[in-house]
């Protein structure tokens, strides 16, 4: 890791009040003391919550986001909104006739 | 039910017990491709009805919630084209944006300083929450509905849709930011948010 890079870690994970503060981090691959950049933790944020990352790699943004001020609230601004989108939707299932009404026209179906 | 160890897979108690429970399931996906109660009413019977006549092609053991959905979005999108909807033109747009997207959620840095955490995606009523998926593009509104309301894999999703998992990320991210905005927007409008005083309503 570069003197650079150091920097810019620190940076990132310092709660610097600049408003990217990443601009040192190199977005692509991680470096090999298992840690990544703010850039990549939110590059991989929507994956990451989607439950679609590897775990070795889902386990560096979880760490991530454990210890660094300024991203973690991206974290919870994606999980408050995914929870008001199933809340939203959780209630609604099916009229109560439409089974009967379907299972009806399967034996119909049968019968032809 | 998935105990039934019957083999003519193509009986309709097995179409009964392996496909029916999927009812809910089925009925709140077409309510968010159709869009009124009525619609998704008629969009789940031609759904179950023709899933009954393919019962046949529908592999035991296999995802059949997912083989549903697929059926129920042909049958829409074979709707839409009758009724010679916007959808050619939405798919072209989708196509000529690329598979990329921003990683930067532009809602991060407005709601940066007022509500980073996004407390008020809270406050606002379920109504209006269904209203701004209703009004997505469907190649975005699948994406998002398959995803977060329905847990399916990009794997699953990409089958379903007929496309590349690069792509269902591409549609199923830009999907969330496009609703994250008109959320925030009515959040601000409605002063759950302060984007002047920075204090929450």
């Amino acid at each position: 890791m570069s003197i650079f890079e150091r920097i810019g870690r620190l940076l990132a994970g310092g709660g610097s009040s600049d408003g990217n503060g990443t601009s040192s981090a190199d977005p692509a691959g991680s470096s090999d003391d298992g840690m990544i950049s703010c850039m990549e933790a939110v590059t991989f944020l929507q994956e990451y919550l989607d439950g679609e990352l590897p775990e070795a790699t889902a386990d560096k943004v979880e760490s991530h986001f454990d210890v660094c001020a300024r991203c973690y609230p991206h974290l919870q601004l994606e999980e408050s909104f995914r929870a008001a989108v199933r809340r939203a939707a959780a209630g609604q299932s099916a009229p109560p006739g439409l089974k009967s009404r379907v299972a009806e026209l399967v034996a119909q179906a049968e019968r032809e | 039910m998935s105990g039934d160890t019957r083999t003519d897979a193509g009986g309709p108690a097995d179409f009964e017990a392996e496909a029916l429970p999927h009812l809910d399931a089925v009925y709140r996906f077409a309510l968010r491709l159709a869009g009124s109660p009525p619609a998704a009413d008629d969009l789940v019977q031609e759904t179950f009805l023709r899933a009954y006549r393919a019962w046949a092609q529908y592999t035991p053991g296999t995802n059949c919630k997912s083989w549903l959905f697929t059926i129920c979005r042909n049958v829409f999108l074979r709707q839409q084209e009758r009724g010679k909807r916007h959808a050619e033109i939405v798919e072209e747009n989708v196509n000529r944006e690329g598979p990329g997207y921003d990683p930067i959620n532009p809602v991060w840095s407005e709601a940066r300083g007022v509500d980073p955490e996004g407390t008020f995606f809270r406050k606002i009523v379920d109504e209006e929450v269904v209203r701004a998926i209703d009004e997505l593009p469907e190649e975005y509104r699948t994406a998002v509905v398959l995803s977060d309301l329905e847990g399916l894999a990009y794997a699953e999703i990409a089958e379903l849709m007929g496309v590349p998992v690069g792509t269902v990320k591409s549609r199923l991210f830009r999907g969330r930011q496009k609703l994250q905005k008109v959320l925030y927007d009515y959040a601000v409008e409605m002063g759950y948010i302060s984007r002047r005083t920075g204090t929450e309503a």
